[in-house]
Parts: C-alpha cells; structure tokens; sequence
C-alpha cells in the first residue's frame, strides 16, 4: 500500500467561550471534536455536512490558519503542528486552500497579476521574467485569458472569481488542494464548468484533494471517498459510490434522501429530521446525533458509539453496527 | 450587565494610572532639571535646591513615582511658585467660575446644533440642507479667538449689547457662549441628522407613517427619541472635554478660570500648576465616559453585554 | 475545446462590471461638489507655501518705515501694502503669504506623525486582538482623556517654544482617534477570506498588515488623515496665539492674530486677513475630508 499524503489523527479544535469581568473561559465550541482520516496521492476525499458542522474550521486547521486545540496533522510523514515559522513557511507550499466566497477571497485593491505573482515573491519562486510568464500560463490554465492581468477582481464574474482563486492555489505548485465549498456560491451552470477544471487539473498536475461541501451530488460527482461530518464528528467514511448505494449512518441517509433523484424509478423516502442543530457549544451525550436520529436507542444517549468498520473499508460510527 | 460595569470600572482604573503616569513623565522625567522647571525660572538656587529635596529628585525613578502617587491621594499637587499656593486652593478658585463658562458653552452648542440637525435631516439632499451643512462646517473651521474677538468687536463694541470680556452676569457669559456654540455645533448637526437618517429608515417608522401619523408627530414620537441616544453619548464625553476645552475662551474673554490659570502659568512655567490643570481635566473626560457608557447600558436597549 | 474558446465561453467581465474603480470613484464625486471646493482651496494653499517667496510683495520680517503713521499707528490697505502694515510696520499681505508655510507643514507632519503612530498601533491591536488589544487600547484611551489643546499647551510648555515641538507636541497627541478607527476596520477586514487566503500561502505578519488589510482600510484613513490636517491647523493657531507656538518674527497666522488683537478696534486688518486665511484653508481640508467620507460612505455608493 502506497503512504497516505496527509493524515489526520484525532483532530479537535475547540473556541473558548469568555465570559464575565476577567473574561474568564466558561466553555468551549467544539467545532471539530476528534476527526481522524487519511488522504491518498491523487485521490479526492468528499467532505460533508450541514453548515455548522465543523468543515470550514477543518480545513482551516490542517492548513494551521487556526491553531488546533489537540490533534495530529501528517503531511508526508512530518507533523504539521509543531512546525517552526519558518518550516511552517515551506509546509505551506504543499498545501493549499481554495475558499467558498469569489468576493471575499480575492483582495479588491489587488490586480490578478499581484494576486498570482504574490505568492511566488513570499517563497522566492523563479526569476521575475519567469514568474510573468508563469502568470499567463496559470491564467490560461484555469480558462482565463492571460491578457486580464491588469484587471481587478471587482472586474470579473463569480466563475472567473473562482477561477482566479484556484490559480492563485497553484502558483506554488502544492500537492495538497483544500476545496471549501468552492463552487457553493456559483450559478449551476457555471458549477459545473469549474468542477469539470477542478477534474482537468487533478489529471494533469497530480493534485490530491480534500473537497468540501454540502451539496452530495456535488460532492459525488468528483469524489473518490466521502467523509460525513456531524456536529464535528465523524459520522461515516466509505468510497463515494458505497456512500451513495449503501449509506449506513442514519444521519448520511437523511442527507441523501434530500437529494432529488434524477431517476424516478428509484424512488427514495424523504427524512425529514426532527429538532434543530444542537449547539456545537452544548453537545448532546452519547451519539451526537441521538437528539434527532430517527432509529435511536437507548444506548445511543449513553454511550459514544465507536469508529469501526462496519464492511470493508466503509467506516461508521453508529450503535445499529456495533 | 453588572460584570460589563465592573470591567468599565476597571478600565477606567487602568486609564487614570496611565494618566499619572504620563503627567508624572512630563513633570518630573522629561525636563533635565525638574526641580528648577518646577520652581521657574526666577527661583533661587536655594528654592531650587529646597524642592530638590522636597521632592527626593535624587532617588530612583519609581521611588519618585511613589511618592507622586501618594501626594496625588492626599490631594496635594504641589505648591505654586508663583502664587505661593497649594494648587489645589487655586484650581479650587478657578473651578466654579470655568464649570460655569464651560456649562454655558455646551447648552449653546446643543441649542444651535440639533435644531440644525432635525432641519438638515428634514431636508436631507435639499439644498436649504447642503446650505446649513456648509455653514455648520464654516462653524468648525473658526479659531476660537478669533471669531470671539470679531462678536466683541461687533456686539460689544461697535453696538455695545455685550460687556467686553470679564466675569459678571448672564451677560458676561453669552457671547463665549455663542462663540463656542458656533465653532461646536456642527458635530451635533451632524451627528443628528446621519442618525435620524438612519432612523428614518427603521420599519416601525415607516408603521408609523402608514397608520396616517403626521409627519411631525413622526419625528417628535418615534425618530427624534431614538436618534438622540448617540447625540446623549456625544454630548456627555464633549462635556467632559470642555473644562479643558474653554482654555482659548477664557484668554479671550478675560474669563478668570482654570484656562486662565494655566495660560498665565506658562509665562512663569510654573509646573506644578500646568500639571494639576491638566490632571483635573483628564480626570474629568474619564469621569464623563464613565458615565456616558453606564448610562448607555440603562438607556439602549439593543445592545447586550455579556 | 481550446483555451480561447473556452475563456470566450465563460465570457469576459460584463458590461456593467467593466468600469474601473477610478471611473466609479470621480462619478461620485461629482454627486458631492463642495469635494473640488475644497480640494481647490487646498491646492491654491499648497501653492502660496511653495510660492511664498514668488507671492510675497516684500520680505514679511522686515520693518518697513512707511508702515507706519506719525503717531506709530499701522498704515491700511494700500498700493504698497495691499493688506495694511502690522504694528511695527511689516507687510501683512507677504506674512500671510509666508504664514501659510507653518500652517501646512503642522498640519502636514503633525498629521503625518499620528498617522504612523495610530495606523501601526491600531493595526496591530486589531489584528492581534487579545492581551496586545487591551493593553494598547488602554493607552490609547489615556491618550484621549488629555483635552487636546490644555495638554498641547502643558507639552510645549515644558519641551520649549518651537516650531520643532509644536510638531511633536500635536503628532503624538493626535494618535488616539486614529488608532481607535483603524483598529475597528482590521476587525472587520481582518476576517475576509483573501486574508486567510495570504496567511495560508505564507505571508509574513508585517505583509498581511502593511500589504494586505492597510491598503483596504486606507480609504477611512485618509478622510480621517484630512479632517486631522485641519484639526492640527486649528491647534497650532491657537497654541501661537497663546504664545506658545512659533516664535514672531516668523509670522503664523496665530501668532498675525494674536498681535492683532491689541489693535482690533482701530486697525482691524491686522486680525482680519489672517483670520480669513485660516477660515479658508481649515474649511478647505473639511470640505475635502467630509467630502470624501460622503464618496467613501457604502451606503453613497454608485453602482
Ligand atoms: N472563531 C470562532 N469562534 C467561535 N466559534 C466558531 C469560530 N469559528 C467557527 N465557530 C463555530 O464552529 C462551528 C463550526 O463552524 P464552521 O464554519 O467550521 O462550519 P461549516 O461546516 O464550515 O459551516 P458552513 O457550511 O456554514 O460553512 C460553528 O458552530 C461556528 O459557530
Ligand atoms: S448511534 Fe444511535 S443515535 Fe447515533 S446514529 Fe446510530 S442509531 Fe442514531
Ligand atoms: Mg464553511
């Protein structure tokens, strides 16, 4: 078996919640609580959850935007946590972030030229000739015209936005690409045009990605595995087409029976769940999930079920398989 | 809401030890001789040498500080060379007759001001509203001095309704009034007319108007009590800032206050002086915001403190 | 499908997106006239500083004796003086000239002063928030409870009367409200993706700041930088007129002023002239920055 590009181990981050005069910490968010996964070289790994769940404060947290509150993150054997600024600095080369916002993640007083040649400024990257001429092949590249260097992101549609937003990734040539949620905030139609780049680019640049979202026909259309998310807990991990035939965890049903179904001989019931999100700051006991999960037991409010393999190579953490 | 008090209480408390020791670092750090500042220029070496002492000038730095905090709690800000006085009997003369001056100052920038601001925002984008926007900023734009010199020229002196300068009566007090008046009205204008526009915006304003409310009953009822809140906010930190504020007044008006007080103690660096005017004034702007932010708490109510 | 056809398919920057920032920026100001008013006034001040010596009629130190009358009184406007002479016979239109000079450079370097100070502090305090945040908003709150002028006063006071500490004295106490501004717009800005977005490609603190979030907050802090020039103007007028300021014989429109007090009943001109210069170029810098701050304002935004 080949080494896992990244691995995650028992990932937790949690937010101090202050509170009184000497705004003294009285609790904790728990945004992400234990997450452990391993990403392959060149597969994509499908996150996905409700919003709220955990996945943007993820993906911030392997890229160490946030510190993690306890947890490992392994790029190519090396734990990212502890890095010195300065390794940190070089790590930051092998993994890369694409964000969900085309509007807030371009920077308005930047031309794109600024935008892409910024990056290889803070590592040294190529001569400066050089770097022009990267600019316009990485332009070209994601299906933008190399003459709109000069222009401002205020110039440009969401698609391009995003367009732009995913060059910029590249310039550093990472191995790693982070995705959140980066079509989310695009029209349909152009939805499918960035994926189909996103594919294109994987093929060819050997890319390994961590794609996030919480559209699942999204999310099954260009992932290899899919990782469902709840509250910040693993709920289920198993490849995308398993996922979608046999969904195990009672939440991952009721997320798939909310995907209208293209053929309407396969009719599917839909799980409406009852109750709303519990606070990530007050989490239910037990499984996180018993608060609303239609097939809950007993136990489930008691005991936290364990993470174990219920088929080969598909993971869930629920009492129904224990 | 009462640990929100308590955590502005203890910011205060940080900020009136910030003030000491900034006061402490002018009076006694910055100049190479404090003892002869302190003195003035006219003092004998033996005064000089005298305060030296006094003063334990010859001990560590924060030896010095200590002492200057204990003095300051005893109330005993030094002695003035000139008068030959503590300077608190002098501030203590001078208190009543600047609070006064600077009272009037501020009811004559809130009586020239939010009139101005309902009219302007009544009128916004008019030109009757760009017209007095000018004119509220021609206000700001004056020195103090001068335009209190050009008013005693023309209603003291050329038609004499007002005594030229000194203290005395109602009289004696309206034209520094209406001269800080017209130099401080434009931020209330201002500051009235925005929030009333965003006021104006607010649904329950436009229930009102729909349920046939007349325009005036409008403001009067629903715009103007909402749109005051930060014109109160504004007007209690001004006025905290105005028993500083008055110093050019006073020069100008012959006005026997605390400005006057400084202003001739800096003719005769008469230090100690200078500092305790500036210590009080401080202490009173940190007073004043004090209050504005608990007052606040009681009289907003969208906004929580955790 | 080539790259061409492909970028062609997506489709270049539409049509309503395509006018620059700067387009859309002189179309607002166009909506706030009184901008030019005042971005004129402070031209034309700007040329009478650097002018000065082409501008003046005479030299503004010079005691000229037929500026005075028989009995010492100063003469008026006349061919010579076109504003008067002042008490000891100097042309005042040339010292007003000359006087514009002090006025611009406090107004300038005090401002530019505070302007270092306050946008650095309030960059780091908001950026780092926490225990940095408190202490430095702390000071700054020290800094805000010293009145302005009283504590200008007491400062040249004790450093020396001089143009040098007249600087000074107003650059560093007019750090607070900067500071305090600058500071609410990191918060704001701070959490835009674009910054995430540089922080995860490798970008050291003092680009994120300086390069990053600076440039997106400069638009508050040059309404905020205007409206201090003439706020500084303002001080350092009344600081000459309280003697503390520039020492005569260099003229100052405070200390114009000042000296013309003694004689306002009968040679007016002495304090009227540098009383309307300084109106002038105070109201100019306000025009400016309230202008600006109308153009700037969101909710003014042309689309
Ligand atoms: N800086 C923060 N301080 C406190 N709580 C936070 C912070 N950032 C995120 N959270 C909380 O952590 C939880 C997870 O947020 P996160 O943004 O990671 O969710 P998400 O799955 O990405 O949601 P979405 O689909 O809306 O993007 C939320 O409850 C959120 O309120
Ligand atoms: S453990 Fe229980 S509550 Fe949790 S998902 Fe499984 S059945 Fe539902
Ligand atoms: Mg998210």
């Amino acid at each position: 078996m080949t080494e896992a590009l990244l691995d995650v181990q028992d990932l937790k981050k949690y937010f101090p919640i202050r509170r009184g005069v000497l705004q003294r910490v009285v609790g904790q968010v728990r945004a992400v609580d234990g997450i452990t996964f391993s990403v392959m070289p060149g597969e994509t790994l499908g996150v996905v959850g409700e919003s709220g769940c955990g996945k943007s404060t993820m993906a911030r947290t392997i890229l160490r935007l946030l510190e993690p509150t306890s947890g490992k993150v392994e790029f190519e054997g090396k734990n990212v946590v502890g890095l010195s600024k300065n390794e940190m600095r070089a790590m930051r080369r092998e993994m890369q972030i694409v964000f969900q916002d085309p509007y807030a993640s371009l920077n308005p007083r930047y031309t794109i030229g600024k935008t892409l040649l910024e990056p290889m400024e803070i590592h040294h990257l190529h001569t400066a000739s050089a770097r022009k001429q990267r600019v316009a092949d990485l332009l070209d590249r994601v299906g933008l015209d190399p003459d709109y260097t000069n222009r401002f992101a205020h110039e440009f549609s969401g698609g391009q936005r995003q367009r732009i937003g995913i060059a910029r990734a590249l310039t550093v040539n990472p191995k790693l690409l982070i995705l959140d949620e980066p079509v989310a905030a695009l029209d349909v139609s152009v939805q499918s045009q960035v994926l189909n780049l996103l594919k294109d680019l994987q093929d060819d640049l050997d890319l390994t990605y961590i794609f996030v979202a919480h559209d699942l026909s999204v999310v099954r259309y260009i992932s290899d595995r899919v990782l469902v998310l709840y509250l910040g807990h693993m709920a289920e991990l198993a490849d995308a087409d398993e996922v979608f035939a046999d969904p195990l965890h009672p939440y991952t049903r009721a997320l798939l029976s909310a995907v209208p179904v293209t053929d309407p001989d396969q009719k599917r019931e839909r799980i409406i769940l009852k109750g709303d999100l519990p606070s990530p700051a007050n989490p239910p006991a037990g499984c996180p999930f018993h608060t609303r999960c239609p097939a809950a037991m007993e136990i489930c409010s008691k005991q936290v079920p364990a993470w174990q393999e219920a088929k080969p190579g598909h993971l869930v953490a629920c009492h129904l398989y224990q | 809401m009462l640990s929100y008090i308590v955590r502005r209480l203890g910011g205060a408390l940080v900020v009136l030890f910030g003030i000491s020791v900034v006061t402490f670092i002018l009076a006694y750090a910055v100049p190479s001789d404090p003892a002869r500042m302190i003195a003035g220029p006219k003092a004998s070496m033996a005064t000089v040498l005298a305060i030296r002492h006094q003063l334990g000038l010859d001990r560590p730095l924060y030896v010095q500080y200590g002492a200057y905090i204990w003095r300051l709690l005893h109330l005993n800000l030094g002695m003035s060379y000139v008068y030959n006085l503590p300077v608190t009997t002098l501030i203590g003369q001078r208190f009543l007759p600047t609070a006064t001056l600077a009272l009037s100052a501020w009811i004559a920038e809130l009586v020239i001001g939010i009139p101005l601001g309902i009219y302007t925002a009544r009128r916004a984008r008019k030109l009757s509203d760009y017209i007095v926007s000018i004119l509220a900023l021609i206000g700001i734009s004056l020195l103090i001095p001068w335009l209190g010199i050009v008013l005693l020229y023309w209603l003291g002196f050329k038609i004499p309704i007002f005594p030229l300068g000194g203290a005395g009566g109602i009289s004696h007090l309206i034209l520094p009034a209406l001269t800080y008046g017209i130099t401080g009205a434009a931020a209330y204008t201002r500051l009235l007319k925005s929030s009333m526009l965003e006021v104006l915006k607010q649904d329950y304003v436009r229930t009102a108007r729909a349920k046939g409310a007349t325009e005036s009953r409008v403001i009067n009822r629903h715009v103007l009590r909402n749109a005051l809140i930060p014109v109160i906010t504004y007007g209690g930190i001004d006025i905290g800032y105005l028993l500083g504020g008055v110093v050019l007044l006073e020069v100008t008006f012959n006005w026997n206050g605390l400005g006057i007080l400084a202003y001739n103690a800096i003719s005769e660096s008469d230090i100690p002086v200078i500092m305790g005017t500036v210590l009080l004034t401080a202490l009173l702007v940190v007073l004043f915001n004090l209050l504005v932010d608990i007052v606040y708490v009681f009289v907003d109510p969208r906004i929580r403190y955790g | 499908m080539s790259v061409q056809n492909a970028s062609a398919a997506i489709g270049g920057a539409s049509k309503s997106q395509k006018k620059s920032r700067g387009a859309l920026f002189w179309k607002s100001v166009r909506k706030f006239p009184m901008v030019y008013v005042g971005g004129l006034i402070v031209f034309l001040l700007v040329i009478c500083a650097v002018f000065a010596p082409v501008l003046a009629l005479h030299n503004p130190i010079t005691q000229y004796q037929n500026g005075l009358h028989m009995d010492g009184t100063p003469v008026g406007p006349s061919k010579f003086f076109p504003f008067g002479a002042d008490d000891v016979g100097r042309d005042v239109y040339s010292r007003l000239i000359y006087g514009s000079r002090v006025s611009l450079i406090v107004g300038f370097v005090a401002t530019a002063i505070s302007l270092l100070i306050g946008t650095t502090l309030g960059l780091i305090s908001g950026y780092f928030g926490g225990f940095i945040d408190t202490v430095i908003m702390r000071i700054t709150d020290t800094i805000l409870a010293f009145p302005f002028l009283l504590f200008a006063l007491a400062l040249v006071t004790i450093l020396g009367s001089s143009l040098t500490n007249v600087l000074i004295a107003i650059g560093i106490l007019g750090w607070g409200v900067m500071a305090r501004v600058v500071r609410g717009q990191v918060l704001s800005v701070k959490e835009f993706e674009y910054v995430q977005a540089a922080r995860a490609l490798g970008a050291s603190t003092p680009r994120i700041l300086f390069r990053v979030i600076l440039p997106n907050i400069l638009g508050p802090i040059i309404v905020l930088a205007t409206l201090a020039v003439s706020q500084n103007i303002l001080v350092e007028a009344g600081l000459s007129f309280l003697g503390v300021g520039v020492q005569p014989p260099t003229p100052s429109w405070g200390n114009m002023i000042y000296a013309g007090v003694q004689d306002y009943q009968f040679a007016p001109w002495l304090m009227v002239y540098p009383g309307v210069a300084l109106l002038l170029a105070v109201l100019g810098f306000n025009l400016l920055g309230d202008g600006l701050r109308d153009i700037l304002d969101p909710r003014n935004a042309t689309h």
